[in-house]
């Protein structure tokens, strides 16, 4: 199959219009749960959801597109953590491939797993283009660790896992919670999602 | 009736549409509002990259600034940057606060408040960093705010970007109030089935599914409809498509972008051998 | 040769055992307008889809036959092509609408650009389009601002701009009020006569009998009738079909259970048809003029219905003012009483303040001036999940709150929340399921029942909190007739348990034959309000409201009675006690 036909094979029209929706996802629920109050963010729901049911690559795309329209209609600084959104979705993808989110414990673990990657590419993005700082109340957390004697690297590290782990975890276990939900004719579209149902 | 893309047309759109699709956009008629959509994105992200890889300090960041904030004034839009700004207050005042107080390579003592010392090292590289987040803000700004995100899509399709790369920018804008509004019917109907969503923590916790996943199957449900809707307009046609807006395009901004993305990459490759080398 | 021609179509949606579609013989010639009507899940969209090309392209499964397009065979066929010759409406307006274009201008030319029309050509179509289906003056505006009827035509403008052969068009009216409803009937029927193929999903016989030239009966995926409208839709079956009769033909074939309709006279389906079939009968009785009393039936009550043991709840508004963010007035000085048990429904256009009102009860509204009690309490006090123990509220789009894996579950959540014990929680879910006919399905996911079976199942949710006062929105939009039977048997069963019930709903004719008080609202205030059979009679107050009055109301003004009926059986038999 030629390039061009691969991809309109995996960006079909039906996967188009769940990246839309999934975009859109990312940034209600985000508002949604800060009405909650809440101390998470879940707002890349869409993307783990388009990641899940259509593939790593559309989740990855899912998650870059969504910082930069984000970046467009509200804050220019999202768009610089676009590529972390992208591997959340990434990765995220790869997860559900290999497996992980068969039960609603590997579920979280996949969270984890995210987390982690994410961490890896915010942090160059955060120390680099940001000094390390978000105007957000982690920051106290890197200031403490600065103070304590630790690079900025390191603190920064640190605090992009810890306020990630429990938001990522949460997301996968919401995202596999809807996904084994999904009616029998919608999973039937979108042939990745038997990947998470299928076991029971 | 839309055909040339007149500005009339698009003051007219946007004054139903701000609140409509959220975005920054500002209508005017000034000669940066007149300018081509890819123009401003490409100085945009031209500016970005330089500001981020030059070599040296914050000289280019400083200057870039300088000129973004005088094309904003110049074209009537100092004072939403200006605005803009302040929300990056809180981000600016941690930073000049952690790093004067608590970077580790500080050295040289500035000013000392009893047990609180801030350091020139911290104090410098804080301000870099501030300018050159300001100059990436301030020319984002510059597009976001005299550019209509219609405008961006069409110049986007003028310039050859895949009509399926075109509907995933531009539909989020427009589904968001409705999505946004499900959200909030979402939340009436389950508070009204007896869930409790102001109470202590662990109630809140467990209000968090029942709200969010009737927002989320209505929304993937709705995909299937979508996907056909743009089957019904012949999305995947095999024609050439063709537009009935055209914008307008000068040949000096066609070279200027075009000596905007040389510049760039080319201050991005010193900036490179310069770090490299010491 | 037939425009569209269908042969032997069979077909199955993936994961599912039964066909959807069984053994379809169709065909259609130009410029017929064919209504395709059946029950709920009968097969009407899966035969829209067929006719489009959707299926097979969009939905895969398993098709056997052919269907064949102005003579392209939609098998063969790919969709983009197809997508030229046919053009498809949908039930849902909103979800049509392409979502990239921000001018309803736009929005049409979107599908003339994806077929690579010349744009200088593209102005004329639009405009044209635009004309056809009313919506000339509101280019500029976005297509997210229209009502629900505009962006319904919008889509229908869409297709025309594409110029099909065809229009296939399923169920265009399902979300609609009347009169959104009627514009798009309008613009159908103008569109039939010069000379446009059609082909119609309906549910609403009274449009189907103005229009259409010919009716197709689906049910569980064949065709069981073909013919013209004066035939099909007065078969003796279609009740037991699920179809239902129009209201006319009601009144007439118990006309000729009690001899005042003639064997031989064909029966009506139209308001003139029953007009002039019954007008003999009524000057023979002198019933021009002159006051009757009525016989009541068992269908509804007629007076304010008085309860022996008060349940202390009743509802109270008194001065009630609400304004929205945005600035509209949404209600201005409403005062109303509902007593204990009673059944009340609410009508008004779209905008008059009916959802308002019915929000302010549970305080998901709080009215900026004014008071309203629930029982012997003001809802200023409390919040909507503690009101929830009083007021069960059924929304209207049941895919706002199903969120469960099984229809238990969902059933069950609203009594939970409330913390009842289990075995009562467990006898509650039993019954609700039981009453809305959903009991054989409550393992079931709760997303896999069609529309309709969701919007019992939001029913089912609302009757297990077991609440006194129950507040229903639209609960009859998107029912066949046979559902809209089953709940008018649950309002029957929640009037015997003497509880208090609001229904907000543009089904004038339900509410004549189900509940026995009404108020009419328009513009945020109240216009009519009282016994259902007096409010009915006040002509000029309906004029007002833009509203249509129910049939047996129409019927009774063109033949000049002075009673107002409510249901036919009722205009029948005191017809033939006069005799």
């Amino acid at each position: 199959m030629s390039l061009s036909e691969q991809l309109k094979k995996d960006f079909s029209t039906l996967t188009l219009a769940l990246m839309a929706v999934a975009i859109v996802l990312n940034i209600v629920v985000g508002q949604v749960v800060s009405t909650l109050k809440l101390p998470v963010f879940l707002d890349s729901i869409g993307t783990m959801l388009a990641a899940l049911l259509a593939g790593p690559w559309v989740g990855g795309l899912t998650g870059l597109l969504t910082n930069l329209i984000w970046g467009l209609i509200s804050d220019p600084v999202a768009a610089a953590f676009a590529p972390v959104a992208m591997v959340i979705g990434i990765v995220a993808g790869l997860c559900a491939k290999y497996g992980l989110f068969k039960t609603w414990w590997l579920a979280a673990l996949s969270g984890v797993i995210v987390a982690v990657a994410l961490s890896i590419v915010a942090i160059p993005v955060r120390v680099y283009m940001f000094g390390g700082i978000t105007g957000s109340g982690a920051d106290f957390i890197t200031a403490y660790l600065l103070a304590t004697g630790r690079d900025l690297f390191g603190s920064v590290i640190i605090t992009v896992i810890s306020s990630n782990l429990l938001d990522k975890i949460v997301t996968a276990l919401l995202a596999w919670g809807v996904v084994k939900g999904l009616p029998r004719r919608f999973s039937a579209r979108f042939s990745r999602a038997e990947k998470v149902i299928s076991v029971n | 009736m839309g055909v040339s893309g007149d500005h009339k047309d698009t003051a007219r759109r946007a004054s139903s549409d701000a609140q409509l699709t959220r975005s920054l956009y500002i209508p005017g008629s000034s000669w940066l509002h007149r300018l081509h959509p890819l123009t401003k994105l490409s100085y945009a992200a031209s500016t970005a990259l330089i500001v981020f890889t030059a070599p040296g300090g914050g000289w280019s960041a400083a200057v870039l600034l300088a000129a973004s904030l005088l094309l904003g004034m110049l074209n009537g839009l100092g004072r939403p940057i200006w605005s803009a700004f302040l929300r990056l207050a809180a981000l600016g005042g941690m930073l000049l606060a952690v790093h004067s107080l608590f970077n580790p390579a500080n050295v040289t003592p500035l000013v000392t408040w009893g047990v609180l010392t801030v350091y020139r090292e911290g104090f410098s590289y804080a301000l870099l960093v501030l300018t050159r987040l300001a100059a990436a803000l301030s020319a984002s700004l510059l597009l976001v705010f005299s550019v209509h995100p219609a405008d961006l899509m069409l110049a986007l399709a003028q310039a050859g970007l895949p009509p399926g790369a075109i509907y995933l920018f531009g539909s989020p804008l427009l589904l968001l109030p409705q999505m946004q509004a499900r959200a909030e019917a979402v939340l009436a109907a389950q508070r009204a089935r007896g869930l409790e969503t102001e109470g202590n923590l662990l109630q809140r916790m467990l209000a968090l599914f029942p709200t969010i996943a009737p927002l989320i199957y209505s929304a993937l449900m709705e995909v299937e409809d979508r996907a056909i809707a743009l089957e019904m307009r012949a999305f995947r046609s095999t024609h050439r498509k063709t537009s009935l807006r055209r914008l307008d395009d000068a040949r000096w901004q066609k070279v200027f972008r075009w000596a905007m993305w040389i510049a760039a990459l080319g201050v991005m490759l010193i900036g490179i051998w310069w770090r490299l080398n010491g | 040769m037939a425009e569209i021609d269908v042969h032997d179509l069979t077909y199955t949606y993936p994961l599912m055992q039964q066909p959807a579609l069984r053994g379809i013989h169709l065909s259609i010639e130009k410029g017929e307008l064919l209504a395709v009507i059946g029950a709920n899940g009968s097969g009407k969209s899966t035969l829209c889809y067929a006719l489009s090309g959707l299926i097979p392209h969009f939905f895969r499964g398993n098709m056997s036959g052919t269907v064949l397009i102005a003579g392209q065979d939609t098998q063969k066929c790919p969709l983009g092509v197809l997508m030229q010759t046919i053009g498809v409406t949908l039930q849902n307006p909103a979800s049509q609408l392409s979502g990239v274009r921000y001018t309803v201008y736009e929005e049409v030319a979107f599908g003339l650009e994806n077929l690579g029309i010349d744009p200088s050509k593209m102005p004329e179509r639009i405009e044209r389009a635009l004309g056809l289906v009313g919506l000339s003056g509101l280019e500029g505006r976005s297509p997210y601002h229209l009502s629900g009827g505009q962006q319904q035509r919008l889509a229908l403008a869409c297709a025309l701009a594409m110029q099909p052969k065809a229009l296939v068009l399923d169920e265009p009216t399902a979300m609609l009020d009347p009169l959104g409803g009627q514009a798009i009937i309008d613009a159908i029927k103008a569109l039939n006569q010069e000379g446009a193929t059609v082909v119609i999903a309906e549910n609403r016989l009274e449009w189907i009998a103005e229009f259409a030239s010919r009716v197709v009966v689906l049910s569980q995926g064949e065709i069981i009738f073909d013919g013209s409208p004066q035939n099909i839709l007065t078969a003796p079956e279609l009740p037991r079909l699920g179809v239902g009769w129009t209201r006319f033909t009601q009144a007439a074939y118990r006309g000729r259970e009690r001899g005042l309709w003639p064997q031989d006279r064909p029966l009506p389906v139209s308001l003139a048809q029953a007009t002039a079939g019954f007008r003999q009968v009524v000057m023979e009785r002198k019933m021009a003029h002159g006051l009757q009393n009525g016989l009541p039936t068992d269908r509804a009550d007629f007076a304010r219905s008085v309860v022996d043991q008060p349940t202390n709840v009743d509802v109270r508004l008194t001065d009630v003012h609400f304004t929205y963010r945005d600035g509209v007035r949404a209600l201005q000085n409403v005062s109303l009483r509902i007593d204990a048990g009673e059944q009340i429904a609410v009508v008004g256009q779209n905008g008059s303040g009916k959802t308002t009102l019915a929000r302010t009860l549970n305080a998901l509204l709080r009215p900026q001036q004014g008071e309203v009690w629930v029982g012997n309490r003001c809802t200023a006090l409390y919040t909507t999940a503690k009101l929830a123990r009083w007021i069960a509220y059924m929304f209207q789009n049941p895919d706002e709150q199903l969120f469960q894996r099984t229809l238990w579950d969902e059933v069950a959540f609203g009594p939970r929340n409330l913390g009842y014990p289990a075995e009562r929680i467990y006898s509650l879910v039993e019954k609700a399921l039981a009453a809305v006919g959903l009991l054989e399905e409550k393992r079931a996911n709760p997303r896999d029942l069609g529309f309709s079976g969701r919007k019992r199942a939001a029913l089912a949710c609302a009757l297990a909190m077991d609440t006194p006062i129950l507040a229903l929105d639209e609960p009859t939009a998107g029912l066949d007739a046979m559902e809209t039977e089953m709940l008018s048997n649950v309002l029957r069963q929640l009037r015997e348990q003497r509880r208090t019930i609001l229904v907000i709903t543009h089904d004038i004719d339900f509410v004549a034959e189900n509940l026995p008080r009404l108020v009419l609202l328009h513009n945020g205030h109240i216009l009519l309000e009282g016994g259902t059979r007096n409010t009915l009679a006040a002509t000029d107050e309906w004029m007002a409201s833009g509203l249509h009055p129910p049939h047996m109301v129409r019927l009774g003004n063109a033949l000049g009675l002075a009673k107002t009926y409510l249901t036919p059986e009722e205009f029948v038999d005191d017809l033939s006690a006069r005799g």
